[in-house]
Order: C-alpha cells, then sequence, then structure tokens
C-alpha cells in the first residue's frame, strides 16, 4: 500500500516510460525500500501512487534522476581517467605529465593545428605578448616547428 | 586601439572602422584598421575599397598583427566578432592567431543583433577579457551600452568628381537585396546596381561590381529598396549629403535604422565630434 506516510519518491525506470520505481520507507522508517510497478491507471497501486504524486511531477523526478546519474557518471569516469593518468588537471600538474609534455614537443614537429595552439598559449603569457622585441615576437609567430617556437619564446622570457 | 574588421569589402562597417581610425589619430589616440578578408575576397578589395572613398589610405594592416595586453580592440558592429568565429575553419592559422590575440583584449563593441545565438558563443570561444557596448538605443531599444551613434566622417571623403552615367542606383550586395529590387527594377530602365558577381545575380541588368570608383558621382538618385533589418545606412546619408535626390521605396513601417537615419540630420563636423567624444572618453577610461 502506498500512503504519504511511506511514500519518498518515484520516477519511470525504462525509456518506453511503462514502469515506475517507487521508493518506500519500511514501517519503522529507518530504511528505504525500491518498490516496482507498471503504469496502469487501473491498477490499484498506480492509482495510489498518483495521488501522491502527478504524471508531470513523474516525468520530472526521472529527468531530475536521469540528470543526476549522467552527473555522477562523468564524475566516476574523469576520477579514473585522472588516476589512470589520461586526463591531467590543469590546476595541479604532476610528475604523470611531463612524458606527455616532451611527446607534445617532439612529435609530430610541424603539426599545424598543435604548432597554432602552442603559439596561442605562449601569446597568452603577458611577458611575451607584452615583450619589447618585436622581432623575436616576429620570429615565434612564423617559426615552423614547436621546438623553434619554444627556443623563441624562452629567448624572450630571458 | 585596433579596429577590427572581417566583414567584406563592400560593407558599411569597413567604411566607419576606416573612418573612426582616421578620426582617432586626429585626436592623439593612436589607432590602425585590422583587415582580415573574408574568405571571398582579396586584400587588393579592401585596399582598392578604402583609396577610392577616401583622401588617405594609412594605419591598415592585413593578416598580421601582434597586440600586447593592454591595446583595445574596437568593433562597429559584434558581427565583426562573430563572423570571425563563424569562418573561424576557412582563415588560415595566421589569421587565427592574430584574430584570437585582438579578442582576447578588452573589447569595445556597437551593439547589434545580427547573431543573437552564435555571439556569446563567439566571446567564449575567443575569451575576450571584458566587453564595453555601446549601442544606439533609437535602432535598438533592447541593446546594451552607452549611447552611440555610427556617424559617417565627411571630413575623410575625397571630392565627389560630378561624372552622372546612370540615373539610378540601386544596392543589390547581397541575394536578398537583390531579389528585392528586381520587383521594382522595370520602372527604373536607366538604372546600375552595386553587387558583387554571384550567381543570383540577374545579368540582363545593368549590375555594376563592388568596388566601384567615384560612386556618388555617377548617379542622380539613390533607390532606398532595403527589405530587411538596415542598422546603420550610408548611401542615403551620403546622397543627402551631395544635395542629391534619394527614394525611400520600402515599407516605411520597418522599425530600424532606415526611418531613424532618414529623420536625423545630415552630419556637421560638430555632430560628428560630439558623437565620437563619448567613444573616445571611454577610450582613455579603459586605460
Amino acid at each position: 500500500m502506498i500512503t504519504k506516510d511511506n511514500y519518498i519518491t518515484a520516477h519511470f525506470i525504462d525509456n518506453e516510460r511503462k514502469n515506475i520505481e517507487i521508493l518506500l520507507r519500511n514501517d519503522t522508517g529507518t530504511s528505504m525500500n525500491p518498490h516496482i510497478i507498471e503504469y496502469d491507471t487501473k491498477h490499484l497501486h498506480c492509482q495510489e501512487l498518483l495521488k501522491l504524486c502527478s504524471l508531470d511531477e513523474l516525468h520530472e523526478n526521472t529527468y531530475q534522476k536521469k540528470k543526476e546519474e549522467k552527473k555522477h557518471f562523468e564524475e566516476m569516469v574523469i576520477r579514473i581517467a585522472r588516476k589512470d593518468g589520461l586526463i591531467f588537471d590543469e590546476k595541479k600538474l604532476d610528475t604523470k605529465f611531463y612524458p606527455t609534455l616532451v611527446k607534445a614537443i617532439f612529435d609530430e614537429e610541424d603539426n599545424k593545428d598543435h604548432l597554432f595552439a602552442l603559439k596561442l598559449a605562449l601569446f597568452e603569457i603577458e611577458k611575451i605578448r607584452d615583450s619589447k622585441d618585436t622581432a623575436k615576437k616576429k620570429i615565434l609567430r612564423t617559426s615552423k616547428t614547436k621546438i623553434e617556437v619554444l627556443k623563441t619564446a624562452f629567448e624572450i622570457c630571458k | 586601439m585596433n579596429i577590427v574588421c572581417t566583414g567584406k569589402p563592400g560593407d558599411g562597417l569597413l567604411r566607419y572602422s576606416y573612418e573612426h581610425c582616421c578620426y582617432l589619430n586626429s585626436v592623439g589616440i593612436k589607432c590602425q584598421v585590422v583587415i582580415i578578408p573574408n574568405p571571398k575576397h582579396t586584400k587588393e578589395d579592401y585596399i582598392k575599397a578604402i583609396k577610392d572613398q577616401y583622401k588617405t589610405y594609412e594605419n591598415i594592416v592585413f593578416d598580421h598583427y601582434t597586440p600586447t595586453t593592454t591595446e583595445t580592440t574596437l568593433i562597429m558592429g559584434r558581427s565583426m566578432l562573430t563572423l570571425a568565429y563563424l569562418d573561424r575553419k576557412e582563415y588560415t592559422k595566421d589569421q587565427l592567431l592574430t584574430i584570437h590575440l585582438l579578442f582576447s583584449n578588452n573589447v569595445i563593441a556597437l551593439y547589434a543583433e545580427n547573431h543573437p545565438k552564435e555571439y556569446p558563443l563567439a566571446l567564449e570561444y575567443f575569451k575576450t577579457k571584458k566587453v564595453y557596448d555601446l549601442c544606439d538605443y533609437k535602432v535598438y531599444p533592447n541593446g546594451v551600452g552607452t549611447q552611440y551613434e555610427k556617424i559617417i566622417n565627411f571630413e575623410v571623403y575625397k571630392p565627389i568628381k560630378d561624372d552622372i552615367q546612370f540615373k539610378h542606383l540601386f544596392l543589390g550586395t547581397n541575394e536578398i537585396y537583390y531579389k528585392e529590387l528586381e520587383k521594382v527594377i522595370d520602372k527604373y530602365p536607366d538604372h546600375g546596381i552595386i553587387t558583387y558577381n554571384e550567381k543570383w545575380i540577374n545579368p540582363k541588368l545593368n549590375n555594376l561590381f563592388a568596388p566601384i570608383s567615384n560612386i556618388l558621382g555617377k548617379f542622380e538618385t539613390y533607390v532606398y529598396t532595403k527589405p530587411n533589418f538596415d542598422p546603420a545606412p550610408r548611401l542615403f546619408v551620403e546622397f543627402k549629403w551631395l544635395g542629391k535626390n534619394v527614394e525611400y521605396l520600402r515599407d516605411k513601417n520597418i522599425k530600424d535604422g532606415g526611418m531613424i537615419y532618414w529623420k536625423r540630420p545630415v552630419p556637421t563636423k560638430q555632430i560628428y565630434s560630439d558623437n565620437i567624444n563619448i567613444l573616445v572618453n571611454l577610450i582613455k577610461e579603459i586605460k
């Protein structure tokens, strides 16, 4: 029996929106039990539920639940990827970062997209962007390899 | 100060950009126009457009420029930033670097509503430091920023040589304008249509491909037919300034710069400087 005393929340559990999971308190109120019913307005349980939670609210609960699950899933993926060194925390560089840095510099030396991203990142450094050494800045802009770009950037920063 | 232009050589915004550049330099604010040519046009198209119309050709750079972080970028319409974002895949890496560096600085932007969805995306993409908005509230009642009008700087115009070749001038620089003028063109047999050599033009009509030298001297009357939103019309203001005829052949109920500029006085030196001083003060404030 679903009553306002034991009802906690409910949402659809399938894409077709035919089945509903209802969370109910036990008699002592110390634990929570899932209870699955079919969305069938002729069925007593469904009728009891709809008195406590309208169809609109059921859809809204389902949307919120999915959103939350997606967020948890993404956070978990990021946690695992970070742990395995597949992605880096921009704010907290660690030793695992350096092999990737070296690979990024020495592999595909003249990759145009990499070269562009490197130049842009370097020009975001005020010391480089605001340097009075326009000749060196020009060399940095026109450099054709990542090593040449970095060499010039280091010279500007000297 | 860098005024960025990513529009086409026939656009009003290129002209407003150059005129602003001339004025700001004349009052001691070091300024240049940085043009990133539209992928369908060449540098030469822009050079010709400026040289044909103005007494001077100076303080213009193309494609390559590395601004310091303290330089401010001015755009005469938000679309200059949005177009750069939309065209980003067609630019060279060097052009793209220039645009990134210019638009990541402080930007003064004249309000417009051409790309309401894409403009915020463009700002996010370029990581613009801060935007200072200017807005002509008569044209954009729901805009944002300090009141500012786009006014033509006639002081920098070359003298117009009277060399009438056609009676009626029409503007057909895009397909929409062109389709609209085609509805009435048969009533104006002695016409010239400013356009581009595109597939949507009618070769039977008298098409003149932009840029055109001494355009204002070649026609007697301008027939204003633009069917869609026109924020800051130039041609009819120029014709009025020269004391020439203008036919307002469009729906007078369109709420845009058309009727607003129609009712405004022909700009004098005083009107021009009173208005642009708003910008000058803002530039000083930012510094």
